[in-house]
């Protein structure tokens, strides 16, 4: 019963748009990093980080994707 | 070398070939097959956002500016993350009020103002032509590229020859695959699918130009990276132009474009079929813009390395193909190209085309009566419009094409379209926004885009003085163009942001503010705000009077419609509109009903011109009058006197009660159908009637036609009913002439499911040709007959309104009476059944009546004989070979009366109980020749001629005298009814002995086979033939108590085969179960 409802309670807060903007806040800060950090990244090394940003940040999607699929109704209402 | 002309050739078949993609999908989806309308065609379509600056100026921005191209990814990436709640709302807005593009969504949400909606469609023209001009302007230089020209050196110039016939191909393809026809609602499969096709060729022209160059000319991308760092190609990640601002500009810049682009709005929002696509879209784009880019730096540094000049590194994606001979790869390369531009083209210029007909065309035919001919040519409006768009642009890119970058126009555009997001966004969820308030918005962000953008591109062109730039107008400082205010440390592109956002939303704020709606207003806005909240009800069905004929208004909305489209459709739409409101042509409107009915031909009609020229025309047909107008007012106020509570309380119990009277009112009216059902099918018990009764019940309350197919009748059966008599007699001559009903898949389905089955189609698809034409439907609901755990049937409801099928109610109330009717269908069939048995038994007397006298009557001649012989005391004289002779005739009747009482006596033992078995090991074949043998005489009587195939061994354990009885009564039937012919064979088959009698007589008809193993029937006449009918009943019962079985082959006029089957030895199961039984006797 406690993992259930600890599935979903984690449910909620993926389909939760301040959780998203909390992602979206933390994405922001990460792509800009490469551009504000002393010394500079090399190419590939900025390379890799902004696109491997990217992907989790798919990820992330994905999965917030897949549980506003499962929630109730209710809790796919914008609060 | 490839010429022009063969380039030109090659994307004209291309092109071709896209427009017959188009066509056919939107075929299919007429005849209810979905091509586009699942979750990764929309993901796919939603690529138009990778124009031509995705795939080639992207490459000329990274040589330039490293890393900053990502920021135009970014933003999208970002708001994907609240898709669910912005895109869904607008998606759903657009399902709601049928939204028909990004203007008629601002004009919707402010008081359907034409003026707002005219001044967003100028906006949008002047910002995009030149976005539309820059993709023509690419294609040119590409096909110069491909046809071995340097485009540095031959563009402008080639344009001249290259730009007419693509310019041509792109209004013709815009037409085909976009403006075909006008539509009730503006979705276009066809566009989708072709987007997410050319979606697909870009992606994979992209991706295999980046690896032919990382991989190919170079060692990967390390290689790249490595050789570019030692070089110094790119100073720091941002090179020389770029900054953190500029890629942060940038991702807030497109993530409103992507929203607020008219192509993007067009897939993302208006072609959506389906919310939960979102759900797929939200993590596939991404993945998509994230692919689409992967190979942008590698191929920009690629270039810079091999020497190439980076003023033409926009080309580099085909040109490093090309250069190195590569020639299918760049073909390829060109053609994801080519469709990169052209399927922006193509939904840019649809969009545009429509605002133009929809927002500045129709409002000008209300303004100048001889323009009012035009609405009845709106399609043509909008090809024309089409035309004059692309050729605009065409002729921009001639003009300036020359003097600037791919990337420079994308961003001006880009930029442009941030002075929509406060109007639009904001009026998605701030109650307080007003129409002065966009209006306001609108101005001030176009005028500081101008002001920001426009301007210091007219200084650095020389048409306006360089000091404008550098001082300011009439030398304020703080007014110049690229450091407004002294934000001179900003970049132009990140400052012009900032002040178009700032200025567009002070303004749209501070408007709203000094400028409120109205409160009526404020309550619609509040309605499209509310949107994603649960569905109120449109109207209660609370009993009002009636205030006006229906049939007057229907009159003045095919009047209305009549202007747009043809005489007919108007005169469908106006049907599907008063439908919509529950009311019938020749019925009265309640005031509710009458409010709900403009509401719903505003709707409908702005599916096709927009809102705002909808709501004009609605006002202009005056379909609601003042004396009307007032009795709906009061109709309200009536409503809300009674109720004496605060505004948010009587709202919710407005919506309470009203549901709730909703709601009983549906399920009295239910109850009153199903009572009536029940009362008219209980009515009789004769078949046909039933199944009339069946299908003239549900029509017209559910239906506008109904089938009831009937299987467990003697022969499939079915009954047809349609509202319209005509059409009926038309429908069930069609549903003869095609005889046997090949029962559709829905039947089929419904049949092994055992549930409803929905399906949609405005096509016979499956159904006689004949039936569709006489009763033409949309759709229609197949339920299942279950009676006992059977499936006797269906019955198919047909709808012309297919959303019907989607209130749960109707489809509930279709499956109470699919029951009820299947249990009449099983009373009649019983009752059916029971009307046999008695005529049977009524039969049976008669013939036990004479089969009994037929021996007396010579029984009782014979006694009377004797009788008066010993009366007239000559009885002692009487001869003894006479004497003996009578006695032995009276003896024979005796037999003859006994047997028939044990005929009698054995079939209803075996009736009341199975037979009792004693078994023992027996030789079938030994036990049949000796059944023959006894009736020789009999058969030679009969005049039959007896071959028997007689196996020997065919040994087993039965009862003999039972197994005797099988064999007599095939035997005696063979003699009995086909006197001729007759081969009896035995053989064993593994465990199974087989007795086979075969006669050539007249064989027994298909309807008879079943029923000649009931007792006291038989196939042939009771007058013909004697005997009680018992014989094949008997043969049955002991074949089953064997644990066997008697099959019968027959075919009219070839005769007949009897095949009983007995397991050599019993079962013990079935032995022990058999209480008769005598296990081992």
């Amino acid at each position: 019963v406690e993992l259930s409802s600890a599935k979903r309670g984690r449910g909620r807060v993926l389909g939760n748009p301040v959780f998203a903007a909390a992602l979206a806040l933390l994405t922001a800060m990460l792509f800009c990093w490469p551009f504000v950090r002393m010394p500079p990244l090399s190419l590939g090394h900025a390379y890799l980080h902004l696109f491997g940003s990217w992907a989790m940040l798919i990820l992330a999607l994905w999965r917030i994707a897949r549980q506003l699929g499962r929630l109730p109704r209710a809790d796919r209402r914008p609060r | 070398m490839t010429s022009a002309s063969v380039v030109i050739a090659v994307v004209s078949a291309y092109v071709g070939l896209l427009c017959l993609v188009a066509i056919w999908v939107e075929r299919q989806e007429r005849r209810g097959r979905r091509v586009a309308g699942n979750a990764f065609a929309y993901t796919l379509s939603m690529a138009a956002y990778a124009t031509t600056w995705t795939y080639y100026g992207n490459v000329g921005f990274a040589a330039s500016t490293g890393f900053s191209f990502l920021g135009v990814y970014l933003g999208p990436t970002l708001l994907a993350l609240f898709w669910w709640q912005v895109l869904r709302k607008m998606v759903r807005i657009k399902n709601t009020h049928r939204v028909t593009s990004l203007v008629d969504l601002l004009s919707l949400r402010y008081r359907r103002s034409q003026s707002v909606a005219m001044l967003g469609t100028v906006a949008l023209l002047l910002v995009l032509i030149p976005y539309i001009s820059m993709q023509l302007k690419t294609m040119i230089a590409t096909v110069s590229l491909l046809a071995g020209y340097d485009p540095s050196r031959a563009y402008p110039a080639i344009g001249r020859d290259v730009g007419p016939p693509l310019v041509l191909l792109m209004i013709l393809s815009t037409i085909v695959i976009g403006i075909r026809r006008l539509k009730p609602t503006e979705r276009h499969p066809g566009m989708v699918v072709v987007l997410a096709a050319e979606g697909v060729l870009k992606l994979v022209g992209i991706l295999a130009a980046g690896a032919f160059v990382t991989y190919g000319l170079f060692r990967g991308f390390g290689d790249v990276f490595h050789r570019a760092g030692r070089a110094g190609l790119l100073p720091g990640l941002l090179g020389r132009d770029g900054s953190l601002t500029t890629i942060l500009s940038m991702a807030a810049e497109s993530m409103l474009g992507f929203l607020l682009l008219p192509h993007m709005f067009q897939v993302a929002v208006v072609e959506n079929s389906d919310e939960r696509h979102i759900r797929t879209a939200m993590w596939a784009f991404p993945s998509y813009m994230l692919a689409i880019t992967l190979f942008v730096l590698p191929i920009a540094l690629g270039g810079l390395l091999l020497g190439y000049p980076a003023s033409s590194a926009d080309s580099f994606v085909l040109s490093l193909p090309y250069g190195a001979r590569a020639r299918g790869l760049s073909w390829l390369v060109f053609l994801g190209g080519f469709s990169s531009g052209g399927g922006m083209v193509v939904v840019e210029t649809m969009t545009l085309a429509t605002m133009v007909s929809n927002h500045l065309l129709l409002p000008a035919t209300a303004l100048w009566r001889p323009l009012a001919r035009l609405r009845r040519h709106l399609l043509v409006a909008r090809w024309c419009a089409a035309a004059t768009i692309i050729i605009t642009a065409f002729a921009y890119e001639r003009a300036f094409g020359s003097q600037y970058r791919l990337v420079s126009i994308g961003i001006v555009s880009y930029t442009a379209m941030l002075m929509f997001a406060p109007a639009i966004l904001g009026g998605l969820y701030w109650r307080g926004a007003s129409t002065a308030g966009s209006v306001t918005g609108l101005c001030a962000g176009f005028a500081t885009w101008a002001y920001t953008m426009i301007v210091p591109e007219f200084i650095r062109a020389g048409w306006l003085p360089r000091r404008l730039l550098t001082d300011g107008p009439a030398g304020l400082s703080a007014l110049r163009p690229e450091a407004l205010f002294g934000l001179s440390w900003l970049h132009p592109i990140p400052h012009a942001v900032f002040w178009i956002l700032v200025s567009s939303l002070l303004a749209f704020v501070f408007g709203s503010l000094l400028f409120p709606e109205a409160t009526e207003e404020v309550a619609r806005a509040e309605r499209i705000i509310q949107v994603l909240e649960p569905q109120r009800p449109r109207h209660a069905q609370v009993p009002q009077r009636a205030l006006a004929e229906a049939a007057e208004k229907r009159a003045r909305v095919v009047r209305l419609f009549s202007q747009y489209f043809g005489e007919p459709a108007a005169e469908r739409i106006a049907d599907s509109c008063l439908a919509k409101v529950r009311a019938g042509a020749s019925d009265w409107l309640s005031p509710l009903q009458l409010a709900t009915l403009e509401a719903e031909v505003e709707t409908t009609l702005a599916a096709s011109v927009g809102a705002a020229e909808a709501h004009a025309a609605v006002q202009r047909l005056v379909l609601v009058t003042a004396t009307e107008a007032r009795a709906i007012s009061s109709a309200y106020a009536r409503i809300l006197a009674a109720l004496k509570v605060p505004p948010t309380e009587l709202r919710r119990r407005i919506d309470y009660y009203r549901e709730r009277e909703r709601l009983l009112a549906r399920e009295a009216a239910a109850q009153r159908f199903l009572a009536g059902v029940s009362g008219r099918l209980a009515g009789s018990l004769d078949m046909e009637t039933t199944g009339r009764a069946i299908v003239h019940l549900a029509v017209p309350r559910l239906a506008d036609s109904a089938l009831l197919w009937l299987l467990h009748t003697e022969a499939p059966r079915l009954w047809f009913a349609h509202a319209d008599s005509s059409r009926e007699r038309s429908a069930i001559a069609a549903l003869t002439s095609s005889l046997p009903l090949v029962p559709h898949a829905c039947l089929s389905r419904a049949m092994e499911s055992r549930r409803p089955v929905i399906h949609s189609s405005e096509a016979p698809d499956g159904w006689p040709a004949g039936l569709f034409e006489a009763a033409p439907f949309s759709g229609h609901a197949t339920f299942p007959l279950l009676a006992g755990g059977q499936v006797l049937g269906t019955l198919t409801l047909f709808l012309s309104d297919r959303s019907r099928f989607r209130v749960s109610d109707d489809l509930a109330l279709g499956e109470e009476l699919a029951y009820r009717s299947a249990l009449a269908v099983e009373n009649a069939a019983l009752f059916r059944k029971a009307e046999n048995a008695v005529r049977a038994r009524d039969e049976f007397l008669a013939v036990a009546s004479h089969e009994l006298k037929t021996p007396l009557t010579p029984l009782q001649l014979n006694l009377q004989s004797l009788q008066r012989l010993a009366a007239g005391r000559r009885l002692s004289k009487l001869p003894e070979e006479q004497l003996e002779e009578i006695l032995r005739r009276i003896v024979r009747q005796v037999r003859r009366l006994a047997g028939l009482v044990d005929e009698l006596l054995d079939a209803s033992l075996i009736t009341v109980r199975r037979p009792r078995l004693n078994l023992e090991s027996m030789d079938l074949g030994a036990t049949v020749r000796d059944v023959i043998d006894r009736h020789q005489s009999e058969l030679a009587q009969a005049g039959c001629t007896l071959s028997a195939a007689i196996a020997t061994g065919v040994v087993g354990r039965w009862d003999r005298f039972r197994t005797e009885q099988v064999v007599t009564n095939l035997l005696t039937n063979a003699m009995k009814y086909a006197p001729g012919p007759i081969e009896v064979s035995v053989a064993a088959e593994g465990e199974i002995a087989r007795l086979t009698i075969r006669d050539r007589g007249p064989g027994i008809a298909d309807a008879d086979q079943r029923r000649i193993f009931l007792p006291f029937e038989r196939a042939a006449s009771y007058l013909r033939t004697s005997g009680f009918g018992l014989g094949l009943y008997v043969v049955r019962q002991i074949a089953d108590a064997h644990g066997g079985d008697v099959r019968l082959q027959s075919v009219p006029g070839q005769g007949s085969t009897f095949i009983v089957e007995l397991p050599r030895n019993l079962p013990a199961e079935r032995s022990a179960a058999r209480p008769g039984a005598c296990p081992g006797s």
